[in-house]
């Protein structure tokens, strides 16, 4: 079998595993996943030197977040990519790339687990609107490429609503989208990382933007040290305040540029993730340990340690990934507790802050 | 006392401490292990040959040459490299008679040592500068930062950052190899001068070549002056390094710390503290270190070579000193020449 037919053939198996189809078990397809990417990349080769004797997904070795900016990290050739999406850059560091072969598996992941977490009812009509700039073509932001998608499949009106240009916010164009939807009916989806919301607040000066009733705000990336930090409560109060909805229509989610999957906070009454706030789901195809920075072994359960996933939608680059992040593993999810020392800043937020010239 | 005479005294008290027969030779040597975490070998190594006991007369009318006088001078040391305080100390005793002391809380042992065999300079435990006192400051980026932010108007600041040295090789040569292990060695490679990445002006395989070799010599320098205590941060950075240059290069293990290929060439990608390096290879123009020159302190190559007018010319402010001499830097004044970061 060719390099392609076997990625070819693990993507449809992953998809399948997404849709609760298939005979697969997430040890099982990590670990042919892995053989993949140790069969087709010199790189993997060294790195899974030990692969005969895996045993489950959490022996796979699992490659540093770093790397991902030193080098290459996909076992398909530079021809065959489809996007690249780049983590955001801090002065002085190079900004790693996400090569994807086709979007198609990252579609599949993104959508099935944001309709479990966002939407409530399920499939009820709602508007999507983006407080991110328009992506570019082909998009080379990851967050800007889930926002497409979300409008696509969860809106339905032709035109996507981008409310970020020319690194200013469109403070007209959301107040007219949401008299629109208020006067329609029409729940809103409103996606946002940290900072815009915080430069959205400091705009409207204290003064309210109501959303029509059930409404979501999904909140994504955090302040990463570079710009004014707002504590995660506070904000969550002045969201909800602003937006007059209850702080649990507030959704976290954390994605990175270097992972195909999402986690989300399950506090949206209704939908079908359940959590307290700050716990945030890892779907099924997902896996989060927390683990000990130096020795990379797992810790149990409540302990704080470096953020290491297992993600069955890296068919093409990283199965296993190890981010600077901390978090502690909950029995329901994961809690995310900062970066580590050392960390470079990094996070959709950064690309939204480097485009408004913060 | 003169300025002179104020460095010769500094220096006579250092070299009281180099002396594993005086009293506080020895307590030195009881002492350090324990408040720097380098093995007992290390610390020797570091009394008696980088320690600057003999400098030159000319080296010290440098060293005076280049201080600007001052009432009273403030030191904040860090502690990286403990012996590091003897030239701080120097150099604020160039500046004026007065000065004072705020210890790295983590290596207190050694300023307190050289202040018990000079009793030329006072600590304290936080530093208030008046109005017209100099701060001498050594730290991280983010700890002058946060000093520049509280000191009073009219104090002048002369900041050193963070930086870290790189070697710079013509050949795959196992005398390089061996010259540049000796520079790896010293404080675990935690100085400013300490060698983090070594430049190959050739191809990949002489890089690899060259990898291969100091990995030998580092091998044998480990065994004989052991790695010691590393923090958790700094384990912890290797651990990751360590994966992350299986996958993007080549490791060559030495026992306790390795040496990593990067293949790609041509980039500065410090390796993580603890006795490791990063080897690249490069075309001889050099041309692309020009953006980073302002990190490097000290560049080693092998002198007398066409290699030193190369590293003087892309990174002007770095010592460029001999291989093997990464760690053995004139007592001169301060160790990095980067234009410093003078606040009032």
């Amino acid at each position: 079998m060719s390099w392609l037919e076997e990625s070819d053939e693990l993507h449809r198996r992953v998809r399948s595993f997404v849709a609760g189809e298939g005979q697969d078990d997430f040890d099982g397809l990590a670990l042919d996943i892995a053989r993949y990417q140790a069969r087709w990349s010199p790189g993997f080769g060294r790195l899974y030197a030990e692969r005969d004797a895996f045993r489950c997904a959490g022996d796979v070795p699992a490659l540093p977040v770093d790397a991902f900016r030193l080098t290459r990290v996909a076992v398909h050739p530079p021809e065959a990519d489809v996007a690249r999406f780049a983590t955001s850059g801090t002065t002085g560091s190079e900004r790693g790339i996400h090569a994807f072969r086709t979007l198609e598996t990252y579609s599949a992941i993104a959508l099935r687990w944001a309709e479990r977490a966002l939407l409530a009812p399920p499939g009820a009509p709602r508007v999507v609107l983006a407080l991110a700039p328009r992506p570019e073509s082909p998009p080379e932001s990851s967050l800007g490429f889930m926002l497409q998608l979300f409008h696509r499949h969860f809106d339905g009106r032709e035109r996507a609503t981008w409310l970020i240009e020319d690194g200013a916010l469109k403070l007209d164009a959301l107040e007219r989208e949401l008299d629109s939807a208020r006067q329609s009916g029409e729940r809103v989806l409103l996606c946002a990382t940290s900072f815009a919301l915080v430069l959205l607040l400091d705009e409207l000066q204290g003064r309210r933007l109501p959303l029509p009733p059930a409404s979501v705000v999904m909140q994504t990336g955090g302040f990463k040290g570079r710009v004014r930090e707002v504590e995660p409560n506070q904000l969550g109060s002045e969201v909800a305040k602003t937006f007059t909805i209850p702080k649990s229509a507030i959704v976290g989610e954390y994605g990175m540029t270097e992972l195909t999957s999402q986690l989300y906070e399950g506090t949206l009454p209704g939908a079908a993730l359940a959590t307290p706030p700050g716990i945030y789901v890892p779907p099924p195809w997902l896996s989060v340990t927390a683990v000990d920075p130096v020795a990379l072994e797992p810790l149990p359960e409540g302990v704080e340690g470096l953020a290491r996933f297992v993600d069955l939608g890296n068919v093409d680059s990283a199965v296993a990934i190890l981010t600077m992040d901390r978090v502690r593993a909950t029995g329901s999810g994961v809690e995310l507790l900062g970066r580590a020392p050392g960390a470079l800043p990094r996070g959709c937020s950064l690309a939204v802050e480097a485009l408004l010239g913060g | 006392m003169d300025a002179r005479a104020r460095i010769s005294k500094l220096v006579a008290a250092a070299e009281r401490l180099a002396d594993g027969e005086d009293p506080l030779g020895r307590e030195a040597r009881a002492r350090l292990p324990d408040s720097t975490g380098l093995s007992a070998e290390n610390i020797e190594l570091a009394l008696t040959e980088i320690l600057e006991t003999r400098p030159s007369a000319s080296e010290l009318e440098e060293l005076m040459t280049g201080a600007v006088a001052a009432a009273h001078v403030h030191v904040l040391l860090s502690s990286n490299v403990f012996v590091a305080a003897h030239r701080a100390i120097a150099c604020a005793l160039a500046s004026s008679p007065r000065v004072t002391v705020r210890a790295s809380r983590r290596e207190p042992v050694f300023p307190e040592l050289l202040r018990r065999a000079s009793g030329l300079f006072e600590f304290a435990a936080e530093l208030c500068p008046e109005p017209g006192d100099e701060v001498h400051a050594y730290g991280s980026d983010a700890t002058l930062a946060e000093l520049r932010g509280t000191l009073p108007e009219s104090v002048v600041l002369r900041a050193h950052g963070a930086g870290f040295g790189v070697a710079l090789v013509g050949e795959a040569s196992r005398r390089a190899a061996e010259e540049l292990a000796r520079d790896l060695v010293p404080f675990d490679q935690r100085g400013c001068s300490s060698p983090r990445a070594a430049i190959v002006l050739g191809s990949v395989e002489s890089a690899r070549e060259f990898a291969q070799h100091v990995s030998a010599e580092l091998a044998r320098a480990n065994r004989r002056i052991p790695l010691g205590r590393l923090s958790a941060d700094e384990l912890a950075e290797m651990a990751r390094a360590r994966s992350t240059w299986t996958f993007a290069g080549e490791l060559f293990e030495t026992g306790s710390s390795f040496v990593a290929l990067d293949p790609m060439g041509e980039r500065l990608t410090p390796a993580p503290v603890g006795r490791n390096l990063i080897v690249v290879p490069s075309r001889p123009d050099l041309d692309w270190l020009e953006a980073r020159a302002a990190e490097v302190v000290t560049i080693g190559v092998a002198f007398g070579s066409e290699l030193e007018g190369l590293a003087r010319k892309v990174a002007p402010s770095a010592r460029v000193v001999p291989l093997g001499r990464m760690q053995r830097i004139p007592l001169d004044g301060p160790l990095d020449r980067r234009p410093t970061l003078v606040a009032r």
